[in-house]
């Protein structure tokens, strides 16, 4: 074997062992990134099961079933009239 | 020393070899091999055969496992971004009855946290003791499964867990219910608009990789294979506020004229979009699904009918456009009857020579018939065709229905002038109030829409211009003191519209003599209209059974309140207005 493909050789099994020992970083690296995505993805679960919630409460609170009740019940509100109405242009 | 030792030699040399019998040795050696074989073989048997089940269950529970990640359905709103259909996480409490046994101490506690008798939940354990898998408590509020799980654990209960789902919540209720639809256990699209986009609102499951324990729970996630994708939004064209309005106040008339059915429709005028659209009787997503009484059924749109006294506009929108009579034209209806072939088509009243108005405001049947048959039958089939009738309205909605209208080739002189006054077609109230839709847009035909546009779609030109305004000033008669229906009028706005009272047909064939459907279609403000509805009561029992008396103030009521939250100005005010300059005194 010449000197030339000596160094070839070398150089290739190095890089033969950096790629696998990248290829085992990088698995383990996307790994942990995973569980932190995970993590992230729990909170925005649960901080969406919040919203949700929230947003049922809302729309439970301000149906306009109840505010008509409440505001023709409770509070004695009414349309106005025709005859309380004035334009203005 | 050295001949001590030569004579050594020479005594073992010269004693008899006697070679020691192995046998007994080799025997014990042979046995306590085929002893250790046999007992390997055994141990493979057993193992194998006999507790492979228990072995087997017990390495599934200590391997890696692809799971499925569920997506988030998209939420469905109205257009201004109101929550009508909304996916939220909700827990299950699951028992596996091979790790808890009937017989667990600490059983009361759990029972007690799930207010549910022990006893109960023993017989269960006991009569699904072979399966994997049980429902304790379906459907709990997220942090309760959590509370009740921790109750578990602390009193050392096994095989207790939470299974996650996603229920979907109608905060809207029975308002929505036919235009949304509903979804089922496993959130796909059953019914309505959420079977119409269910590809779009499901969005795409992920899946990754997990290591789980004993007990079945997840210990880590190892690797994401791929990542779920969320379901799109959905914007309805439709306005909660409006729907709310709409929905009352058709439940209040098909409630208070003891009606079998109801349904109404409200377009914008301007753009097609389907503001509101409203069917009894309804049903609540949320709870009871069951279709008794064809109560799921979208009725707007999958329910035709004969249009009946509700299609006269047309006749003269036709005549119209084909400049067979111009809107001061006079037709002699006397005696009030008028026979066509083996046909009479008779008005209430003999009405004598009328203009086309009183033709619209009377709602004379002799005075359609003889518009009708005086038209070219390809140009009155051409209009009525492009109005959408014997079409689909194509808003994707599964199951809507095109409606009939017989091709003109297939006429004979009957057909021509039933069709006048609206028998022999058939529409749904949405293809009604799209066809009015057509003379509020001055002509102009635009496809209605169930979803929200962010332009006004391009429309295809029906009538002309002229001949849209001047029937929809003709139908302003019918909402005066004189016409049918002056229950539509709204103060301060100028209301067009049509009265239709149809005699249903029963199962015969035969036109029934006590059985009507009450219609009104109609549009606000005349001027330039902005609102567009059609009603539909059908089988009123009670006093009533008018178009005009029944489904007229439903319209009334509606309209008067989408004119004032849409704040449209009033064009049909009798006093003049005060100037802004006069209230403040200031010039």
């Amino acid at each position: 074997m010449s000197r030339a493909n000596l160094f070839r050789m070398l150089f290739l099994v190095i890089a033969i062992l950096i790629s696998g020992v990248a290829v085992v970083w990088l698995k383990n690296q996307s790994r942990l990134l995973f569980v932190d995505l995970q993590k992230l993805r729990a909170e925005h679960e649960l901080a969406s099961m919040e919203w949700g919630r929230l947003q049922l409460e809302l729309a439970n609170v301000g149906s306009l079933e109840d505010v008509m009740r409440i505001g023709t019940g409770r509070l004695q509100m009414h349309a106005p009239g025709p005859e309380h109405i004035v334009v203005i242009d | 020393m050295v001949a001590r030792r030569q004579k050594k030699a020479d005594r073992i040399k010269r004693q008899p070899v006697a070679v020691p019998s192995f046998v007994w040795r080799r025997r014990a050696v042979v046995a306590l091999f085929v002893m250790a074989g046999s007992v390997l073989i055994w141990r493979g048997v057993d193992q194998q055969v006999l507790e492979r089940d228990f072995l087997q269950s017990e390495g599934a529970d200590r391997y890696l496992e692809r799971v499925r990640q569920e997506p988030r359905r998209g939420i469905i709103t109205d257009r201004r971004g109101e929550v009508l259909a909304l996916s939220t996480p909700v827990d299950s409490l699951v028992a596996d009855p091979r790790l808890l046994r009937p017989d667990a101490p600490h059983l009361d506690l759990l029972a007690e946290a799930l207010d549910m008798p022990a006893k109960e939940i023993r017989e269960r354990l006991e009569r699904y003791a072979s399966r994997h898998f049980m429902y304790l408590r379906k459907r709990l509020p997220p942090g309760r499964a959590e509370y009740i799980l921790k109750v578990a654990e602390a009193g050392g209960l096994e095989g207790v867990h939470i299974e996650r789902k996603h229920r979907r919540y109608y905060p809207e209720g029975e308002v929505f219910a036919h235009v949304l639809g509903f979804t089922n256990a496993n959130d796909q699209g059953q019914e309505g608009l959420e079977r119409a986009f269910d590809g779009e609102l499901q969005g795409e499951g992920g899946q990754k990789l997990v290591l789980r324990d004993g007990r079945r729970r997840v210990v880590e996630n190892v690797e994401n294979i791929r990542s779920p994708r969320d379901g799109s939004n959905l914007a309805l064209s439709l306005d909660a506020r409006l729907q709310y309005f709409a929905y009352r106040e058709l439940k209040a008339a098909v409630h208070r004229h003891r009606a079998v059915a109801g349904s109404a429709v409200l377009l914008d005028a301007k753009t097609g979009e389907v503001l509101a659209m409203v069917n009894q009787p309804g049903f609540n997503p949320n709870g009871d699904r069951s279709n008794k009484g064809g109560r799921l059924r979208n009725r707007a749109l999958t329910d035709v009918f004969e249009p009946g006294s509700t299609m006269k506009p047309f006749v003269v929108a036709a005549a119209l456009q084909q400049q067979i009579v111009e809107p001061s034209s006079f037709i002699d209806t006397s005696p009030g009857r008028f026979k066509v072939a083996s046909l009479t088509v008779r008005d209430h009243d003999d009405l004598g020579r009328i203009d086309l108005r009183t033709l619209l405001s009377r709602s004379s049947n002799v005075g359609a018939a003889k518009l009708a048959l005086s038209l070219d039958r390809a140009g009155y089939w051409g209009v009525l065709d492009k109005l959408g009738f014997g079409h689909s309205p194509l808003t994707g909605y599964p199951a809507e229905s095109s409606g009939y209208l017989p091709y003109f080739r297939d006429w004979v002189p009957v057909d021509q002038a039933t069709l006048s006054y609206g028998y022999g077609l058939s529409a749904s109230a949405l293809q009604l109030a799209g066809a009015y839709a057509v003379l509020a847009n001055d002509g102009v035909r635009l496809p209605v829409s169930l979803l929200k546009q962010e332009a006004v779609p391009q429309g295809e030109a029906v009538l002309r211009a002229p001949v849209a305004r001047a029937v929809r000033h003709m139908l302003e008669a019918v909402t005066g003191p004189e016409g049918t229906a002056p229950q539509a009028q709204v103060h301060g706005y100028r209301v067009a519209g049509k009265t239709g009272t149809v005699r249903k047909l029963d199962s015969n064939g035969e036109y029934s003599e006590h059985r009507y459907r009450a219609l009104f279609a109609g549009m606000a403000p005349v001027s330039d209209p902005r609102f567009v509805m059609a009603v539909v009561i059908d089988e009123p029992r009670g006093k009533h059974y008018y178009g005009g008396l029944v489904a007229a103030p439903v319209v009334s009521s509606v309209i008067s309140e989408a004119l004032r939250l849409l704040n449209v100005p009033p064009d049909g005010l009798d006093k003049p207005r005060v100037r802004l300059a006069q209230l403040r005194g200031v010039q």
